[in-house]
């Protein structure tokens, strides 16, 4: 416990210093808000910093589906940053546009792009789930190899979670005899929440994208924790939202309605849950190191008095953010379960 | 707007990633995990039963050979006092017949002084009476004229050693 605070600590150190060091520089007025916006949202490229006026970014693939026209594949520099087009395609705003002859933007082509591209998200999803498998795999090896030896490593590291997903998440909220159908399912999102989030807060290439706090990210596990819920529900779960027994006849008329929404709003809350405490770690963070470029645009001296300001605010923060990783995965997992243990509980 | 404005493409590998790193997982990783920590948690009750039982199985052997010495002692203790007893019994009975035997010999010995003692007493008398019989015969010898009268005395004489 102590050595994991401590690599908490060292962690969180290192965070804060390079994210100084990746700060885009620009000759124009420093716009925080753009600056944050473009952090928080998923790119096409993954940009590292500005250097000398010019962007300097790994290009990332691009897939495009146009219906009608059939599908193509290039890296992402073939735009230039947006400044280029490319078969007919434009980077508008990180939106992949199609474009007349003359390079305006086409509205009624561009509804027809299905654009899949490996984006940074994404490109930082397929990151996170080779860590997890390679991760998971091994440590499972181990486990196989040598079933009565005292673990190992990261196998010592990661077990106490594993038992601590499995008895006080699963267990207690499930219950005895069904908590086993969800634990592979339990397990997988949070050591997907959990890895993704710690991901999120290293500044630097394979890091630093904000995929548990993209939207569509929570809503995907939201959505198969709702489709689990529901398939899963028995007849005690059902007769509590359609007929709340000893509810007399005329306040059914209201509470059911409620129960039905709730049973939607439970995944949605869920979803909204993680992304915006994750997308508000990320927001504060970012806002703490705009101050420094805010006060340096004023004078320089200002800009260096704050950074020693900002610079603690964000290592505390960033403390905060890594237990956030970690309770946020918590959260999850639990109300997760919980929703479960609802659906199946009989009496 | 845009910040809450799902992608498709990201939900698309999202969903379709999602799916394939859940059933590899479950396959791969937690399957074999969970039956080993499951088989770990059952061999580690197992053993804290079999050493439950073990102590348990130790403090019975541990209360039989109490037992079993009380037991022993008390036999001693008994034992030692039917030897006791035997042996009192056995003296008492051993002093009860040296008694007897003295006490036989005793008799025996009283007669045969008895005996002795008649027998003597009536050698004695037989011895008396030779004399008397010498001494009447030496009387008789030298006086013979008042016989009556030396017979009274002798009579007299014989009666008084009679009584002895």
């Amino acid at each position: 416990m102590r050595k994991l605070f401590i690599s908490f600590l060292f962690l969180s150190t290192i965070l804060c210093s390079s994210i100084i060091a990746g700060e885009p520089t620009k000759d124009e007025k420093f716009q925080p808000g753009d600056m944050i916006m473009h952090h928080i949202l998923d790119a096409h490229e993954w940009h590292i910093l500005d250097w000398k006026g010019k962007s300097v970014s790994i290009p990332l693939p691009i897939i495009l589906f146009h219906e009608g026209k059939g599908g193509s594949v290039f890296f992402s520099s073939k735009f230039n940053h947006g400044h280029s087009n490319y078969k007919g395609y434009k980077m508008d705003h990180g939106h992949i546009v199609a474009v007349n002859a003359d390079g305006t933007k086409n509205k009624i082509e561009t509804e027809k792009i299905w654009d899949l591209s490996i984006t940074k998200n994404v490109f930082s999803l397929l990151l996170s789930i080779i860590i997890l498998l390679s991760v998971f795999i091994t440590i499972s090896n181990r486990y196989k190899r040598n079933k009565n030896i005292a673990p190992k490593g990261v196998q010592s590291l990661l077990e106490p979670i594993i038992i601590f997903v499995r008895d006080d998440i699963a267990k207690s909220a499930i219950g005895e005899k069904d908590y086993k159908k969800y634990l592979p399912f339990l397990l997988t999102v949070f050591f997907f929440i959990f890895l993704n989030n710690l991901l999120g807060l290293v500044p630097f290439f394979p890091g630093g994208a904000n995929l548990t706090g993209n939207i569509a990210v929570p809503m995907v596990m939201a959505a198969m924790v709702f489709i689990i819920t529901t398939l899963s529900g028995k007849k005690y779960y059902w007769k509590h939202i359609f007929a709340m027994p000893g509810v007399p006849k005329p306040v059914l008329l209201i509470l059911t309605p409620i129960e039905i929404f709730g049973v939607f709003l439970k995944p949605l809350v869920l979803m909204i849950r993680l992304f915006a405490n994750i997308t508000a770690g990320h927001i504060i963070i970012l806002s703490f190191f705009s101050m420094i470029f805010i006060f340096g645009e004023m004078s320089p001296l200002a800009g260096y008095g704050v950074s020693i300001f900002s610079g603690l605010f964000v290592l505390f923060m960033m403390t905060l953010e890594l237990l956030v990783a970690f309770l946020q995965a918590y959260v999850f997992t639990l109300l997760a379960a919980m929703y479960f243990g609802m659906a199946v509980e009989e009496h | 707007m845009e910040l809450v404005k799902p992608d498709i493409g990201l939900l698309f590998w999202m969903t379709t990633c999602f799916i394939i790193l859940l059933f590899l997982m479950k396959k791969y990783a937690w399957g074999p995990i969970l039956a080993a920590l499951h088989e770990r948690e059952r061999g580690i009750q197992e053993a804290l039963d079999g050493a439950e039982g073990a102590k348990k199985e130790i403090a019975e052997a541990a209360s039989k050979v109490e037992q079993m010495l009380s037991e022993g002692k008390a036999e001693k203790e008994a034992l030692m006092k039917l030897a006791k007893e035997e042996l009192m019994e056995y003296k008492n009975g051993e002093q009860q017949k040296i008694n007897t035997q003295i006490a036989l010999q005793m008799q025996t010995v009283k007669e045969e002084i008895e005996q002795q003692k008649r027998a003597a007493v009536s050698e004695l008398k037989n011895k008396v009476a030779e004399l008397s019989i010498e001494i009447a015969e030496k009387i008789i010898k030298k006086e013979l004229r008042d016989q009556s009268a030396h017979n009274e005395l002798i009579k007299n004489n014989v009666e008084d050693l009679e009584l002895n």
